[in-house]
């Protein structure tokens, strides 16, 4: 049990009986040791937040739905991650921030539950407990090591402690100096022919069910192009290079808006490496237009501005 | 289809800013200068109205190589269209490069109307390059 | 139905000779929708265009590809033709198959395939063509002018003579500028107040101008023919139309401040007139320096005044106007050669810039005229000239050459020599720049005179005794140079006012890295901004003397006539529009829109049976130049450009790829 689990409680529970308060999007316990979102109007409620491991759902963009039709103001617990999305949806304008109410917590990263399930059986409970995770499966209790069972979008998570809340419970985590890109450059290193053929081996698979879309917090166009008849952006035949074409869209409509909280890799039923796309044109963005920091949403975004002196390497 | 083949002649699909290069090329015309029969042009009004998708666009309905050509910066007839073109072809032709396309598919020049002799220069330089490549099937439509 | 027209142009043997025209036809005929294709000799004749007319009545054609030359060269043709048809002008789209294809071609065969291309775009594109009407927009015959100096002033008389009302916007209590506090003024010597204050006066008088001074422009909104304008004009506590401009009040006032006008070499007091042509005539209460505003008590002025035209209790007033065009003439200020510190200003009171010497030489000035050392009042018999104090030194100013020092410079000497028998003259200078009508004469006249022209900089100044040594660098002879000198002058730069970037933003027009005004092409529109009915007068657009100020002002207000002269403005209908239902309110598209023409507006929604209210994207179809940077910018799509859609361009790639 973390120890600022109650203290959090107890800021929720006062936060929902403030007047004019809509919601507050936490996680409770679901069956199979999961925890999923949860959204609460009561302070009653509060008691049964819960903030584990297992609790891996993006809860960002469900601010969008509160918020649509609504005045009152939203509560939202956020990760590293999640607080970055949440500016992200208050850059882009899809939200006031105003109307936000950010509960900072800190993250060391969280389950990989599908992983977890395969080695020990079926889920029942996820605890953190010191640097370890107390696993209950399969009717076992297990000490497990989260390195093995993190998922792959923790591993090198460049934001780990959220910035810009309302109000944050436990220890500041240090964020990396810069963004990890080691896996871009990897891939870079490939011969084009190899580096062609890897994508497209990717782009193959896709079902186009565009649930790396759907969960991104980059992604929230009331309409998206992608799903336009008229203009015929995609086309409706299911072609690799029209996959291709979705992919390559997708990942430049996102360009110098991408957060990286990883979600979009992490609900692809198929496997793609969707990041590796948004962080090579995060890496070049990065590079090309000096920003700091690529991932952290900035006053306009390095696409919608220019220097006289930016480089023409292309010539 | 290999190089030496005298038959295939790359296809280049050329987007030209209306105010510099696609008078540039009119330019061209009036001088008579002489280039191969490679490239076809899309007038658009600015560089910037270029969007990356009608790239990826031209290689799927079988274009060997794409031009994009606008004003040279601090030219451009709205002042700053060219200067947002920049960065994202700085930033597309680096992706495109990524998923494993050829470096010399995807070309970004600046031409303005007075340059006639740039704008043969260009698509004699492309078309060769391009040869040299041979024909585009990546990312094309019925290649795959 | 749409119905598609090809006509293909021979253009005599100019495209038939490298085309197979009629093979070319034989392939349009079966292109989608194409129910009509003719050859013509020559399309853009009398008879071809009538042909066109002909073929679009019979057969009912709606839409229009004409296979030909350069859409740059007869687009404007064939769209009246269509239009002479009752057509829309717009449905047309031509196929550039002569500059793109039979000039630069020779191989026939490749090119009458390439042609194929490009015929089968034009129809592609066509298809899709919608009809776009030119908007109307009424014209406010009615300019503001912002900025009082000469460049402003000949603006607004040029404008106010063609008829047409003008405000003219001053921030300080007179207008006249910067060439109000010159003596005279290059190549001719003419006094400049005798050249200037008749303008002024004129200003003033002319029943077309309304003159504000000591008002300051706050907010622009609009577009062009129609700008909403903001006006802050300040408390000057005088009742002007009492006023007799006597000048009891500032006699008498008690409170004492170095005068701006005179660089602080003389004094004013706080109710003051800046100088004694000044116009308007009539006095302002510093508000900082009164001693009433600051204590309470004193109404000193109020008691002499024998008009009752004091009047403390006058309060700022923000009137809102409406402008059909807007002229910045701004102008520069002096660059603060504080950094300089090896030249001494400041610390040596005989360390001057150029334009105290002008107060000094001035016979209104504080010294009436008289040069005189600031520091003992003596006659100096050596004076130095340091040419470009900021000017041309990337890494102490500015990297541009001011244009108007080295021509004052020489007028200095000049006037000394002839002011001052015996005195010497140095000039340290680095090239000098005499290109003008009558410039290089007048540099060799100093020389004759005998001004001593050195080639080097000056590296430092320090005093010894009463003397100010110079000591620098002939760098012809390659030796050290010192000299001796009674009064040092300061060529220092012209620079952008320091607020400048604020009133560009207000304005909403372009500014370069040095603050100067971007005109929308150096050569070819260089008074007018990318912002349509927004113009440029004098050194807010970059350094320049009086002749070329002045020709900037006249092409300016020449500019704004031309504006006026039209009842309204017809705007290009090839202009961004916005998909409501589409569009997510992010405005990541209006960054990219140089005319400032997106905005964003609130709409209802109904979903659910609930009304929702959001934001969206808006364009002002005024200000839209149709440059489509927008477009890119918009994920969705949702911001499109007409006559160059997201759907018509892709349906031309399509098309035109093999």
């Amino acid at each position: 049990m973390t120890a600022w689990l109650d203290a959090l409680r107890d800021h929720v529970r006062e936060f929902l009986s403030e007047p004019g308060v809509d919601v507050f999007i936490g996680y409770r316990a679901g069956r199979r040791g999961r925890e999923v979102p949860a959204f609460l109007t009561r302070p009653e409620q509060a008691s049964g937040l819960v903030l584990g491991p297992a609790a891996s759902g993006a809860l960002a963009k469900y601010v969008l739905e509160e918020a649509a039709g609504t005045t009152g103001r939203l509560g939202v617990l956020a990760r590293g991650c999640e607080a970055l999305s949440l500016q992200r949806l208050v850059r882009d304008l899809r939200v006031e921030r105003e109307r936000l109410h950010v509960v900072g917590v800190p993250c060391a990263g969280v389950a990989d539950l599908a992983k977890l399930e395969a080695s020990l059986g079926a889920l029942e409970k996820v605890e953190s407990c010191g640097e370890r995770w107390l696993v209950t499966a399969g009717g076992n209790r297990h000490d497990v090591d989260p390195s093995q069972f993190m998922e792959e979008r923790c591993r090198d998570c460049a934001s780990p402690w959220p910035q810009q809340c309302n109000i944050s419970f436990g220890q500041a985590v240090m964020s990396p100096a810069s963004p990890d890109y080691s896996t871009v450059a990897a891939l870079e290193a490939l011969p084009a022919d190899e580096r062609y053929a890897f994508w497209i081996r990717q782009f193959e698979r896709c079902l186009r069910c565009f649930a790396c879309r759907q969960v991104c917090p980059a992604c929230s166009c009331v309409e998206c192009s992608l799903d336009l008849v008229d203009p015929p952006w995609l086309g409706r035949e299911i072609t690799v290079p029209a996959q291709a074409m979705f992919h390559y869209t997708r990942a430049l409509h996102v360009a110098g808006r991408c957060v990286d909280c990883g979600q979009c890799q992490k609900v692809c039923p198929v496997g793609i490496p969707v990041a590796l796309l948004n962080r090579k044109l995060a890496r070049d963005i990065q590079e090309l237009f000096d920003v700091q920091n690529p991932f952290v949403p900035g006053e306009i975004e390095p696409l919608g501005k220019f220097r006289a002196e930016d480089r023409e390497e292309f010539m | 289809m290999s190089v030496g083949e005298q038959s295939w002649k790359p296809t280049i699909v050329a987007f030209c800013c209306n105010w510099c290069s696609y008078a540039g090329a009119d330019l061209a015309g009036t001088s008579r200068l002489q280039y191969p029969a490679t490239v076809r042009i899309i007038r658009v009004p600015c560089s910037g109205r270029v969007n990356p998708q009608f790239i990826v666009r031209a290689f799927q309905r079988g274009a060997d190589g794409v031009l994009v050509a606008g004003c040279h910066p601090g030219d451009c007839h709205y002042s700053t269209g060219n200067y947002y073109a920049r960065r994202r072809f700085l930033l597309a032709t680096r992706f495109l490069e990524y998923l494993g396309i050829e470096p010399g598919r995807l070309w970004v020049r600046w031409i303005s109307g007075s340059e006639g002799h740039k704008f043969a220069t260009v698509i004699k330089e492309m078309s060769a390059a391009l040869e040299r490549l041979g024909p585009n099937v990546k990312l094309r439509e019925g290649a795959l | 139905m749409k119905r598609v027209g090809v006509f293909l142009c021979w253009c005599g043997s100019n495209i038939a000779a490298t085309v197979d025209v009629p093979a070319l036809a034989e392939y349009a005929a079966k292109l989608p929708n194409v129910v009509y294709v003719e050859q013509n000799k020559y399309t853009c004749s009398e008879p071809g265009q009538e042909q066109i007319r002909k073929a679009i009545a019979e057969h009912r054609l709606n839409r229009v590809v004409v296979a030909a030359c350069s859409p740059r060269m007869h687009e404007t043709t064939f769209r009246r033709t269509l239009a002479s048809a009752s057509l829309n002008p717009y449905l047309l789209e031509m196929a550039n198959v002569r500059e793109h294809c039979s000039w630069v071609h020779q191989d026939r065969a490749e090119a009458t395939a390439k042609a194929r291309a490009l015929v089968r775009r034009a129809v592609a594109k066509v298809q899709l063509a919608r009809p776009l009407f030119q908007s109307s927009i009424p014209v406010n015959r009615r300019a503001l002018v912002i900025g009082g100096g000469i460049a402003g002033i000949q603006a607004a008389l040029d404008i106010a003579d063609s008829g047409h009302k003008v405000v003219l916007v001053e921030r300080e209590p007179t207008i006249g500028g910067r060439m109000a506090q010159l003596d005279k003024t290059f190549p001719t010597l003419d006094c400049s107040s005798c050249i200037l204050t008749p303008k002024m006066v004129d200003a003033a008088q002319h029943e077309n101008i309304q003159l504000w001074t000591y008002s300051e422009v706050e907010e622009v909104g609009g577009y062009v023919g129609n700008f909403q304008v903001k006006i802050r004009r300040r408390a000057t506590s005088i009742n002007a139309s009492a006023c007799t401009g006597c000048g009891a009040c500032w006699e008498k006032c008690p409170a004492k401040t170095g005068n701006e006008f005179d660089l602080g070499l003389g004094q004013r007091k706080a109710i003051y007139v800046p100088f004694p042509q000044a116009v308007p005539n009539k006095p302002v209460i510093d508000r900082d320096l009164c001693i009433y505003f600051k204590t309470g008590r004193c109404r000193i002025c109020q008691r002499f005044c024998t008009a009752g035209a004091v009047e403390f209790e006058q309060q700022d007033v923000v009137v809102e106007e409406t402008f059909g065009a807007i002229v910045a003439a701004t102008g520069f200020e002096q660059f603060d050669h504080a950094v300089y510190g090896e030249y001494g200003y400041g610390k040596h009171p005989d360390v001057i810039t150029g334009l105290h010497l002008e107060r000094l030489i001035s016979a209104s000035g504080p010294s009436d005229g008289k040069v005189k050392r600031p520091s003992n009042g003596a006659v100096p018999e050596t004076v130095v000239f340091v040419q470009c104090v900021g000017s041309r030194d990337e890494a102490k100013g500015v990297s541009y050459c001011s244009r108007a020092c080295c021509m004052y410079t020489a007028k200095h000497a000049i006037m000394l020599h002839e002011k001052i028998p015996g005195v010497s003259t140095f000039v340290f200078y680095i090239d000098v720049r005499a290109a003008g009508k009558g410039y290089e004469e007048f540099y060799a006249r100093a020389q004759e005179l005998g001004a001593q022209y050195v080639r080097g900089r000056v590296a430092r100044v320090y005093q010894r005794g009463d003397k100010l040594v110079v000591m620098g660098e002939d760098t012809l002879l390659g030796a050290k140079v010192q000299v001796e000198a009674d009064l040092v002058v300061l060529a220092t730069a012209m620079t952008a006012r320091h607020d400048a970037q604020s009133l560009a933003r207000t304005l909403g027009i372009s500014y370069d890295q040095n603050g100067f005004f971007t005109e929308a092409h150096p050569k070819l529109r260089p008074v007018e901004t990318n912002t349509a009915g927004i113009f440029l007068a004098g050194a807010c657009q970059g350094p320049k003397d009086i002749p070329d100020t002045v020709a900037q002002g006249t092409a300016a207000a020449a500019k704004v006539n031309n504006l006026f002269a039209k009842e309204n403005l017809l705007a290009e209908p090839t202009v961004a529009t916005v998909n409501e239902a589409w569009c997510s309110g992010c405005l990541w598209c209006k960054p990219t829109c140089p005319y400032r023409a997106i905005d964003s507006k609130t709409i209802s929604q109904r979903q659910v049976g609930k009304i929702l209210t959001r934001q969206v994207a808006t364009v002002n179809a005024g200000l839209c130049q149709g440059c489509g940077a927008c477009t890119v910018a918009c994920r969705t799509g949702a911001m499109n450009l007409l006559g160059f859609s997201n759907e018509q361009i892709l349906a031309e790639v399509d098309a035109i790829c093999p």
